[in-house]
């Protein structure tokens, strides 16, 4: 369960997303332990920043391009 | 019965003769078999049959130098000429009878109107025979509009007709060039027909070389242009693939040679100003067509360059539509992904919000926060009441720390 931020950063948008919903999956598992838990939120949350980062770059991106036209 | 002696019977008959022959007579015959000796001339005099060629009459005769002399220059006419025009002629003749070379008829005049009249008449038997044949059109029909530069020239080396037609040709105004080739060949006497026919096969075997032919000569008198009245010559002529121009040079009567050619002048320098003024209006023609050729290409450039430049409207008019169109199709579909993407977006946003929040609940920390605490035994969370054991250590997972308990 361990994801270094490298990787994470590296990763596409659906990357990302495919991650967080692997990430959500394990959260319902009740043997995982808290710190497990502690770890996998905070790797979630890193993963979801990112993935709306990357939304809001595209959306400016977007702008842009309508603009310069 | 007595006999006499050949002396006795010669010296007789010389007697007979004299007597009876006194005066000098006319005798229409022909001439054949001429020789030349020494200014005397020999010939046969023949009368033929009617019907044929058979020979009824023949009888020798002498023309002496002063007499042949006097014919020649007083009357015109060429023996040989006669001789070979196969007419009747009317002589003044003196009968002799010699004891030792027997009969003798002298050659004393010939009556020059009998003698051409008798000429004429085989001309005009020559022209219906050619004309039946119909020779007259056949060369006339080789005449061209091209120029005729290439000539091959009929005529005696030295003949003055041959050095004019030469001069004129060079002098010409124009400064044309013209690429003469001379075939030298008898114009008067009893060898015109055979080196004639010999050097127009000659000249037919080349004819690639050549664009007309040229047959000259400087003129002479009306007996000497007979020989160009033949039937044979003007055959020829008639036949030839090469146009045939003549300047026989006399100035009254055309020949029957000149009848069949294609063309016929008067002169050698006639002939030479015809050819210079038909290649001077070649030239004309050919200036006035380039002319026009010019002028019907300009026009052409000028109507295509109004077309083009029409075109030109019309295509920057077309495309100027297009791309509006295009521009305008653009936008709307710029628009149209616009919304979509923007829409695409806030379902993306909507989603991470909707995961995070999610991810907020399963948060242990949130839960711990809210006065929930989190119960873990044997390294393992107890999330059900059926999963105690009461002889193991519960840990006791608050907000701030966790508490051990056995």
């Amino acid at each position: 369960m361990k994801v270094l931020n490298k990787e994470i950063a590296q990763l596409s948008y659906d990357q990302l997303m495919d991650k967080i919903q692997e990430n959500m999956s394990h959260l319902e598992n009740p043997k995982l332990k808290i710190e497990d838990l502690r770890k996998v939120v905070k790797d979630t949350k890193m993963c979801l920043s990112l993935a709306q980062k990357k939304l809001r770059g595209i959306d400016k991106e977007l702008h842009q391009i309508l603009e310069e036209e | 019965m007595e006999s006499i002696s050949l002396l006795e019977l010669n010296q007789f008959i010389q007697q007979s003769i004299e007597l009876n022959f006194e005066s000098d007579l006319w005798v229409e015959c022909e001439l054949s078999n001429l020789k030349a000796s020494r200014g005397n001339y020999y010939v046969d005099l023949v009368q033929k049959s009617d019907s044929s060629d058979r020979i009824v009459a023949k009888s020798s005769a002498v023309i002496w130098k002063a007499n042949a002399q006097f014919i020649q220059e007083e009357r015109k006419i060429s023996f040989s000429d006669l001789e070979n025009a196969g007419a009747d002629v009317r002589l003044k003749v003196k009968v002799d009878f010699h004891i030792i070379y027997g009969l003798k008829c002298t050659i004393l005049d010939i009556d020059p109107r009998y003698t051409l009249g008798q000429l004429e008449l085989l001309k005009k038997q020559t022209i219906e025979r050619l004309d039946t044949e119909g020779l007259f059109e056949q060369n006339s029909s080789f005449l061209s509009d091209l120029p005729y530069q290439r000539l091959a020239i009929i005529s005696g080396e030295h003949a003055a007709g041959y050095q004019d037609f030469i001069q004129e040709l060079r002098n010409n105004s124009y400064g044309y060039h013209f690429d003469c080739h001379l075939f030298p060949c008898a114009l008067q006497g009893e060898r015109v027909l055979s080196e004639f026919l010999k050097v127009n096969r000659t000249i037919q075997k080349r004819k690639c070389q050549f664009d007309a032919i040229v047959l000259i000569r400087g003129g002479g008198s009306k007996l000497d242009l007979s020989a160009f009245d033949q039937y044979e010559l003007a055959k020829e002529i008639a036949h030839s693939t090469l146009p045939y121009f003549t300047g026989i040079g006399h100035e009254i009567d055309r020949s029957v040679a000149d009848m069949v050619s294609a063309e016929s002048l008067k002169t050698p320098t006639a002939v030479a100003h015809y050819f210079v003024n038909h290649l001077a209006q070649y030239e004309n023609r050919l200036i006035e067509k380039v002319s026009q050729t010019v002028e019907r290409c300009q026009t052409i450039l000028q109507q295509e360059k109004f077309r083009m430049q029409s075109l030109k409207s019309e295509l920057t008019h077309r495309v100027t539509q297009n791309l509006e169109r295009g521009n305008h199709g653009l936008g709307q579909i710029k628009m149209q992904y616009t919304y979509k993407i923007n829409d695409l977006l806030r379902q993306k946003e909507n989603e991470l919000v909707l995961v995070a929040e999610r991810l907020n609940s399963a948060d242990p920390e949130h839960i711990l926060k809210r006065g929930f605490v989190l119960l873990e035994q044997d390294g393992t969370r107890l999330t059900k009441a059926r999963n105690y054991k009461e002889n193991s250590e519960l840990v006791i997972h608050f907000q701030d720390g966790k508490v051990t308990r056995k």
